[in-house]
């Protein structure tokens, strides 16, 4: 017992170490080249003198040895325990496994006097690679296990079979300029022709992102086998139009068309903010103030902006910051013109949207507009009675509303 | 990174829930309306800081007269409210800045159905150093049956009152009725003409009396008048705003008819006929053109009637004519609050002015 729980604890030790060194060894990927997967028979003749407990010790340890060798193959354990009986047999359940070749271990002797035969064979260049008889006639120790008892199969095997140049062709089918990322560590860039094609390292699971200007980006995956495959990307035209339904501080209707300058990206709008109906709540204890709910002004905010979105089109959230200049127009009876108290105004906008419906979006805008005016002892004064005007910040030649903000749906069309 | 973010996100969301509706852009009708003419005239003055519960200036029409002895920067801020009047003098002190220097009550009688009859108009005081104000009203008891030159107040440290009625005038007027007041601006630096118009009954049954006119502690009122002869006026008025010209002979009466001002023109041959607008005439000018205010707007009628120029007036008020320099020229006065000082009460007063032979250019 003492001697099975030292091994089985010496045995977790080696797997440990094997994985580690497993991982620390793989390639770096080149895209085009793969390690050759062996199929690795194991077998004991019946006049060694091994129990199953030690054939069953030899087995993985040669197994640990061979995947941690580092070398440009990757092992593959048979499915069955018996060995096929000629090397047609097993270069035929080697092809059945996916391997490219195959290494049989058949050890002779016991513990005291090791040896065993390896054979191994190429099914690319379709033929033996291998054919050795390798031992040694000292007793095998339990650190040789780990150290030095499989070292000569792995080195002949590290030999014989090396990375090697190998993939499958994908092709992808898309607009000109469309740039694939996630296959290979460069992009992949889609010339005029429409179409490229790279070989790919396989068997593979993949994931890509195919991003154009004017298109939408496309998102997919796709398991790579030995057969070549195609893909005709279907990239949805990025909207050229835009258009605003929102409101201003939730008060006034304010509205707005743009056009992308940069499909999904750089665009330029015109808003229209009227003031004519809107709602503005205030209740009032002076006699000379009315408390209202409703609020009009023959006023209307025309504004056009420039504005850039952060972050990728088909991100969850779009972050966008713009810029932008406005003109107050005050139509009443009396006069048609441009505000003579503050006829310009400037604007930031810094907002997000986030998608509710196919080409519709909500959004929130942060929208901190300078009133700019000759008379800033007028604008001061152009509020209602009663209206105390925290959210403005005035200086000589403007006012800030530093508060104001805009939130609605937003249509891409 | 992402927690604070989280725990932030409820206070962004409610940012705008507690912002909803209670934020407004900077705009005043009255006041973007005032500038689109003042910005054409020229500032004379810009008093202020002043100090005042709005409310007392707010809760009914209320307007600034500069003085005309103390300077433009001084004189009297009036106010009709919906029971009472007031006038304020604002004063202005080397020290002490601007300031309230006085507060006079007056009564409006029935303010809802007389309050087109009341007029105010600032006097010359050619003998004193203090500015002088007329107060026109309707007669008490109710219903009025004529106007009155009731009050006359005089500021200078202070507001002192001198109430006269016109209507028992020994001199010049001694029978019938006063039906209209007026003030006509004129060139003498001293003086002013004050025109009243009179039904003493018969037919024809009114007749107009001209004084020169500039306040005097004593008698109060004019002592020498020069008459006319008599004639009709549709309608038998019985009380309104009356101007005459005493250099054209052109006479003009507005009365309030209860919807709108009834407007009438005549000279020493033509008899009245009606003028074809309703609003009140503000002032004859000395151009003999007709400075009429139509809801948000000045409108500047020929003495024919025919409209001249238009612009926007808004919260701009139109004071008077006057000669500054000898040139015939009209001042405006633009009361506005400072809404964002913290001080609620804090208020300035504009005083504008446009030399008369440049109205066209307000068009």
């Amino acid at each position: 017992m003492v001697v099975k729980r030292t091994a089985r604890a010496l045995f977790s030790l080696l797997a440990l170490f094997a994985c580690c060194a497993a991982l620390w060894a793989q390639p770096s990927g080149s895209g085009i080249q793969r390690e050759r997967r062996l199929l690795l028979f194991f077998s004991v003749r019946p006049e060694a003198a091994l129990v199953p407990e030690e054939q069953r010790l030899l087995y993985e340890s040669l197994l640990l040895q061979l995947s941690g060798s580092g070398g440009g193959f990757l092992i593959m354990e048979s499915r069955d325990s018996e060995v096929p009986g000629s090397d047609r047999e097993r270069t035929e359940k080697a092809l059945e496994e996916g391997a490219d070749a195959w290494a049989w271990v058949e050890v002779a002797g016991g513990l005291g006097a090791f040896t065993y035969n390896l054979s191994s064979y190429d099914l690319l260049t379709r033929k033996k690679s291998i054919e050795a008889r390798l031992g040694k006639d000292t007793p095998v120790r339990l650190r040789d296990l780990q150290r030095r008892l499989w070292q000569e199969a792995a080195d002949l095997m590290g030999e014989a079979y090396r990375l090697i140049e190998y993939g499958t062709e994908v092709t992808f089918k898309a607009a000109p300029g469309t740039r694939i990322s996630g296959l290979l560590p460069k992009p992949l860039v889609i010339g005029g022709s429409g179409a490229i094609t790279v070989t790919l390292p396989n068997p593979s699971l993949y994931s890509y992102r195919a991003a154009c200007r004017g298109y939408y980006p496309v998102n997919g995956r796709f398991n790579l086998k030995d057969q070549p495959l195609e893909f005709e990307l279907r990239q949805e035209k990025a909207d050229r139009w835009v258009l605003d339904a929102g409101l201003n501080t939730m008060n006034f209707l304010s509205l707005g068309a743009g056009v992308f300058i940069l499909p999904n990206y750089l665009y330029l709008k015109l808003g229209v903010t009227p003031y004519l109906a809107g709602l503005f709540f205030r209740g009032s204890e002076d006699s000379y103030i009315e408390s209202s709910v409703f609020y009009s002004a023959p006023l209307t905010l025309l504004q056009l902006q420039c504005g850039y979105y952060l972050n990728a089109e088909d991100a969850r959230v779009r972050l966008y910051a713009g810029a932008g200049v406005g003109l107050r127009l005050l139509h009443s009876v009396p006069y048609w013109g441009l505000d003579p108290i503050s006829p310009v105004a400037i604007q930031l906008t810094a907002g997000f949207e986030i998608p509710l419906f196919r080409s519709i979006r909500g959004y929130f805008e942060y929208t901190p507009l300078a009133y700019l005016t000759g008379h800033p002892e007028l604008l001061r004064a152009s509020f209602p009675a009663g209206y105390r005007a925290f959210n403005y910040l005035f200086t000589s030649w403007m006012g800030l509303d530093f508060l104001n903000y805009s939130l609605g749906v937003r249509f891409l069309l | 990174m992402k927690r604070p973010a989280m725990k932030l996100l409820p206070a962004l969301l409610l940012l705008p829930v507690m912002l909803a509706a209670c934020l407004l852009p900077p705009f005043e009708r009255g006041l973007s309306l005032a500038q689109a003419t003042a910005r054409k005239l020229k500032l004379e003055t810009r008093i202020g800081p002043l100090y005042r519960w709005r409310g007392d200036l707010e809760r009914g029409r209320s307007y600034f007269l500069p003085g005309k002895t103390r300077g433009l920067n001084r004189g009297f801020l009036v106010v009709f409210g919906a029971f009472d009047g007031r006038v304020f003098y604002i004063d202005y002190d080397t020290l002490a800045g601007y300031r309230i220097a006085g507060d006079q009550y007056f009564q409006i009688e029935n303010s809802n159905e007389n309050f087109f009859n009341y007029g105010v108009y600032v006097l010359k005081y050619p003998s004193g150093v203090d500015d002088a104000l007329l107060l026109v009203r309707p007669t008490s008891p109710i219903p009025a049956s004529e106007q009155r030159l009731e009050f006359q107040y005089v500021a200078g440290t202070g507001l002192v009152p001198y109430p006269y009625d016109l209507s028992a005038f020994t001199s010049g007027i001694t029978s019938g009725q006063v039906v209209g007041v007026g003030l006509f601006t004129d060139t003498l630096a001293t003086t002013d003409f004050l025109t009243i118009l009179v039904n003493e009954g018969g037919t024809p049954n009114y007749y107009d009396r001209v004084s020169a006119f500039a306040f005097a502690p004593s008698p109060g009122y004019p002592l020498s008048w020069t008459g006319s002869s008599a004639f009709s006026i549709p309608g038998d008025p019985t009380q309104g705003f009356y101007f005459r010209n005493p250099s054209s002979g052109l006479r003009f009466l507005s009365v309030w008819n209860g919807s709108g001002y009834a407007n009438y023109r005549w000279d020493n041959t033509l008899p009245p006929a009606a003028l074809p607008f309703d609003s009140r005439i503000e002032a004859l000018l000395s151009t003999d053109e007709l400075f009429v205010v139509d809801g948000e707007r000045a409108v500047v009628y020929s003495p024919s009637g025919a409209r001249k120029y238009r612009f926007p007036l808004g919260d701009l008020h139109f004071a008077y004519e006057t000669y500054i320099g000898g040139v015939p020229t009209l001042l405006f006065s633009l009361i506005y609050w400072d809404q964002v000082g913290g001080d609620e009460e804090e208020f300035h007063i504009n005083v504008y002015s446009l030399p008369t032979a440049r109205l066209s250019t307000l068009d």
